[in-house]
């Protein structure tokens, strides 16, 4: 038995060695791997500032004013647009077409069939 | 020779005591050794040895045993550490990561944002090259110098052909490249030019709020405004700093305070909205203002916040605060009034109105605000004595600096010594001067319940536990509003009116003072309007200065004329941004008050008056 143990732990010494060395190069490599990734990530991360401040910069309020002024048919809401909830009629089930608008504080909607069912 | 070494100090066995075949190499008996040693080892070998040499075996063989056993236990110790570090603290923690040396800026996370009350973006840090050179690095200086002003033409060739020669080990060429820049003059290629990472605040809304936000300088601190309050947690960057600005209504502001400031021909002009229930301020626009983006353009006047810095005498704005003082100590009640027929001597004053419409009467407390009395004021304030008027100011906040995020907060200026005339004065606004950020707070107070909640240019996460100090009852605060809604219903502040939210508010003009005296046409026109004055939300509040009058406002240029309509156009475009739902029964909720105003009239009738013609 005595013969044996020498070279045993000979053996265990060589494998441990082997196993440190390839332990070693697999945690480099991760670590490599994990510095590029987190590194793309910085990138990207910076690229979305950049882009956010693009974007709000486009979404400045005078910009969208005068964009809303040539491009939407929309005007400033006013007290005359909104009604009363009573006007909404008993029928349409709390429901209204999309045409709905209020003007003069009255409500206007074009297909009243449209109400039952669906809007 | 493994097989002797195996043999010290074990056992002597009876068969090798037979011969003396090894060689002699102790003293004493030897153990055989066959020719290759094998034999021996089916045996137990057995040296035994006498006296030193056994000794010193001993010795040896202890020594050996004790290096053994310290190395195992060099070895265990670093294999349970190896367990420990790879196994269990992995469980616990995060692993140090390599991000802070991934980031190219060497790991220091960039300015922390400054976005409004929905998350809009205000301020951020972007990254740019900035362009030094390393003089001693250079090998052509003048060939270097014209080839980077080919490239970057805003530089002086002279000056930069200077740093070059020098022989300093580093100077910056310019700061803040653009990539395309960048791109330029990295093709040169010219050694001893490199880039470094510099990090510049940018803001994308440019002149939206420049006072309120600040500015930085080129390294990223903090110059002005919030940018300079809040530099500490900024710079450490991490989570954006939430305003309670609201860039919708900031806009809307600021382009209705402009197009008055240019009707009226106007130097300046101030206004903020502001919150009555939290004390958060929605907008705040000075002008003229500027771009934060280029400070340096901007003049000194531009960069003035005339919100929160500037001190005026607010004039009749003032009234109100006074009649709320007035009517919470009891002094008077609103079916109360005063003769307004002849005008106050004191001193080597006179104190008249401005417009006596109303002569040979006395003015109930609802008319005297209505029709902006400066002689039924200036009695109340006497009424109520110098020592309450004082009390009440400090309590509404007006005899120190506001208490706000903002490091630009003016300093009131305060009478001193503070005479009967002084009190007289300061009732309808002149004597005292505070800031609008001041005023605003204060009128916040009076129609809000009259609570005291400092104003803030922060988001309020948690409104509830917003913590206050009460200056009046709550039903004078109610007696208020009804007050302040018959201004704008039957005085001036007719123009400030707007169909379905109930407006409230009292208008202002002061005469400027300059030097000792006051000047006649420069005056400082405002209006100080709160609504929907049933449940009062938000507080509105312009101040143009130095309007003069046009012929659209037949030459008028007072603050019903000047700041009131400033007012309506703000409330009409931003009510429903904020969220306040028009009255469907306006009427009906005008109707107490105006018959309580008619029975305030009936009292007043039959009074002897002082002066009649």
């Amino acid at each position: 038995m005595r013969k044996f143990t020498f070279p045993f732990w000979l053996v265990m010494v060589a494998v441990c060695v082997l196993f440190l060395f390839q332990v070693s190069g697999e945690a480099q490599s991760y670590k490599k791997r994990l510095t590029a990734l987190e590194k793309e990530i910085s990138q990207y991360e910076e690229d979305i500032r950049i882009l956010e401040a693009d974007w709000s910069y486009l979404n400045r309020p005078g910009r969208l004013s005068k964009l809303a002024a040539r491009h939407l048919q929309l005007r400033a809401l006013t007290a005359e647009n909104f009604a009363a909830p009573e006007q909404i009629p008993e029928t349409s089930g709390g429901k209204l077409p999309r045409d709905a608008v209020v003007v003069d504080k009255k409500l206007f909607f074009h297909n009243t069939a449209q109400l039952q069912g669906g809007g | 020779m493994f097989g002797r070494l195996s043999k010290i100090g074990a056992q002597k066995t009876g068969n090798e005591r037979q011969g003396n075949r090894g060689r002699e190499t102790f003293p004493g008996k030897i153990a055989p050794l066959g020719a290759l040693g094998n034999e021996v080892r089916d045996r137990a070998a057995v040296v035994s040895l006498d006296g030193q040499g056994r000794v010193a075996l001993e010795i040896a063989r202890n020594r050996l045993i004790l290096a053994a056993s310290l190395i195992a236990l060099a070895f265990s110790v670093i294999s349970f550490r190896v367990f420990d570090l790879t196994v269990l603290q992995a469980i616990e923690r995060h692993p140090v990561s390599a991000t802070d040396f991934a980031k190219g800026d060497g790991g220091r996370s960039p300015r922390a944002d400054i976005r409004d009350r929905n998350g809009v973006l205000l301020a951020t840090s972007l990254p740019t090259f900035s362009l030094f050179a390393q003089p001693r690095k250079i090998p052509d200086a003048a060939n270097a110098a014209r080839r980077v002003v080919e490239v970057l033409p805003s530089l002086n060739k002279t000056d930069l052909l200077k740093k070059f020669r020098s022989n300093r080990s580093f100077v910056w060429v310019q700061r803040n490249l653009t990539p395309r820049q960048q791109y330029a003059v990295n093709r040169l290629g010219i050694p001893g030019l490199d880039f470094e990472r510099e990090d510049r605040r940018f803001y994308p809304k440019g002149r939206a709020a420049a006072h309120v936000i600040g500015f930085t300088d080129i390294d990223g601190q903090g110059l002005s405004g919030l940018e300079k309050s809040f530099d500490d947690m900024l710079s450490k960057g991490g989570e954006s700093l939430n305003l309670s600005i609201d860039v919708r209504i900031q806009h809307i502001l600021s382009e209705e305070m402009q197009k008055a400031m240019e009707h009226f021909e106007a130097i300046g002009a101030a206004g903020l909205i502001m919150d009555v229930k939290t004390g958060e301020i929605l907008a705040s626009s000075s002008l003229p203002g500027f771009d934060a983006n280029d400070p340096a353009d901007a003049s000194e006047s531009s960069r003035f916040n005339r919100v929160s810095l500037g001190v005026y005498e607010m004039g009749s704005t003032f009234k109100a605060l006074t009649t709320a003082m007035a009517l919470e100590e009891g002094v008077v009640s609103l079916m109360d009034g005063y003769d307004v027929s002849e005008p106050i001597k004191a001193a080597s004053f006179r104190i008249h109105d401005y417009r006596p419409r109303y002569q040979y009467q006395w003015l109930s407390v609802p008319e005297i605000l209505i029709y902006s009395s400066n002689i039924g004021t200036a009695k109340m304030a006497i009424d109520l004595g110098s020592s309450l008027q004082r009390r009440y100011l400090a309590d509404f906040g007006m005899l120190k600096p506001a208490t706000t995020e903002l490091g630009e907060v003016g300093r009131p200026l305060i009478p001193s010594p503070w005479r009967e005339i002084n009190t007289m004065t300061i009732s309808y606004g002149h004597g005292l001067a505070v800031s609008p950020l001041q005023l605003a707070n204060a009128f916040s107070a009076v129609v809000n319940g009259g609570i005291m909640r400092p104003a803030t240019f922060l988001k309020r996460k948690d409104t509830a536990s917003i913590q206050g100090r009460r200056v009046i009852s709550e039903s004078t605060s109610r007696k208020m509003r009804d007050l302040l809604r018959l201004v704008v219903l039957h005085g001036s502040g007719r123009n400030a009116d707007v169909e379905g939210y109930l407006v409230g508010g009292k208008s202002g003009t002061a005469e400027k003072l300059e030097g000792d005296h006051y000047a006649g046409k420069k005056r400082i026109s405002s209006f100080v309007a709160s609504f929907p004055m049933n449940d009062p939300q938000y507080v509105v509040y312009v101040m143009v200065d130095e309007p003069k009058g046009q012929k659209s406002t037949y030459g008028y240029a007072t603050g019903g004329w000047v700041a009131a309509p400033v007012v309506k156009s703000v409330i009409s475009r931003t009510a429903s941004l904020l969220g306040v739902t028009p009255s469907m029964a306006e009427e009906l909720a005008d109707e107490e008050r105006n018959t309580m105003l008619k029975q305030a009239r009936t009292e007043m009738e039959g009074r002897p008056v002082a002066y009649r013609p």
